[in-house]
């Protein structure tokens, strides 16, 4: 048993010894061709697809977007939300869908139990609680809300809330009914779904961007998705509530 | 230069949590493992787009017309879906691994209970 034990450990130890020389050798190779991180800058997705401007600082008449070659493009000035929330978003319907099966198999899976360990939190712990869920609320929403100007988005701001109720929960063991959690989320997906069909009655494709684009860097800019990343949150929020509520256990 | 620099401590990571998937017992130590490999697969992915000097994909008044001072950003969104897809499954994973232990009271692969 030992033997076969100390075995595993040097075939496994020599497989990952052996992986990692192939991948040095293909990422220092110095000979003539096509290296594995060469690609020029021009044969990026985004150089054919995103052409915006932010123009002139002082000039805000020219603060708008540029179309490029795709003939379709949004008002957002975080570029990776561009590619998620817009050109991408079927992806990220997918990954929200996703999140929901690992949700609902989690709250299969995960019978009902008691928590063991029940002590009462003390007055510090109760009194400091309530101002970090506030201040973690704010935060949560000013991520999602600014998810086209600044990094961030939908699924840190949702989570962010979703650690506000962890917190709550831990020091008060107060659960919401599980069937609020269940609405909100199904109203959150159904929205987006209907956003998608919007955007397909309007612009004949799904999840198209049809809102007006506004102008590049106002917190009032990009309507499509800061509505989609707000449906996004409220899901992901929810979704990751539901799971802190079904792992915490209840009383 | 630092790209492959980059890109190698991405994919070391990955060695080493298939070092741990490969031989520890206890089933937290192979949920670990996944979510090194995960995460330095998301490193290595995000490397790919990275270029030397490159600047954040957001346009900010420094930075105004071009994207060419950009690193890729689509790495990074399709990075963003596997860090939630990896929350989801490591959710549902460490919920099975509940699971076992109130079936086997112990949470270790032994070679006598199959």
């Amino acid at each position: 048993m030992r033997r076969n034990e100390s075995l595993i450990h040097i075939a496994a130890f020599l497989l990952v010894i052996g992986l990692s020389a192939v991948l040095y050798a293909v990422f220092t190779d110095t000979r003539p061709g096509l290296k594995a991180l060469d690609a020029s800058l021009k044969e990026r997705v985004s150089y054919h697809y995103l052409l915006k401007t932010a123009g002139n600082p002082a000039q805000p008449a020219e603060r708008k977007v540029t179309v490029g070659k795709s003939g379709y493009e949004d008002g957002s000035a975080n570029i990776v939300t561009a590619i998620v929330v817009d050109y991408r978003a079927l992806d990220t319907l997918g990954e929200v869908l996703v999140l929901f099966a690992a949700s609902a198999g989690v709250g299969l899976l995960m019978s009902k139990r008691k928590r063991k360990i029940e002590t009462e939190a003390s007055p510090i712990v109760t009194t400091a609680v309530p101002m970090i869920m506030l201040f973690a609320v704010v935060v949560g929403l000013y991520i999602i809300f600014h998810g086209h100007l600044s990094p961030g988005g939908g699924f840190p701001g949702g989570a962010i809330i979703a650690s506000a109720y962890m917190i709550q929960f831990l020091a008060f063991r107060k659960k919401f009914s599980g069937n609020l959690f269940k609405i909100l989320e199904s109203l959150a997906g159904l929205g987006i779904l209907g956003m998608g069909l919007a955007g397909l009655y309007t612009e004949g494709s799904f999840l198209a961007n049809f809102l007006p684009t506004g102008e590049l860097g106002a917190v009032f800019s990009a309507a499509g998705i800061m509505i989609l990343y707000a449906l996004i949150g409220i899901k992901v929020a929810s979704e990751l509530s539901s799971i802190i509520g079904h792992f915490i256990g209840e009383k | 230069m630092e790209t492959i620099l980059f890109a190698l401590s991405g994919l070391s990571l990955v060695m080493v949590g298939i070092f741990g998937i490969l031989t520890k017992k206890n089933i937290i130590k192979i949920l670990l493992g996944l979510n090194l490999m995960e995460t330095g697969i998301n490193l290595f992915v995000v490397a790919m787009g990275f270029f030397k000097g490159g600047k954040t994909p957001i346009i900010t008044e420094s930075f105004t017309a071009s994207t060419m001072h950009f690193v890729d950003p689509l790495p990074h969104a399709l990075v963003l879906t596997s860090i939630v897809i990896g929350l989801g499954t490591t959710a549902l994973a460490l919920t099975l691994t509940l699971n076992y232990f109130r079936e086997h009271k112990h949470i270790e692969f032994r070679g006598d209970n199959a």
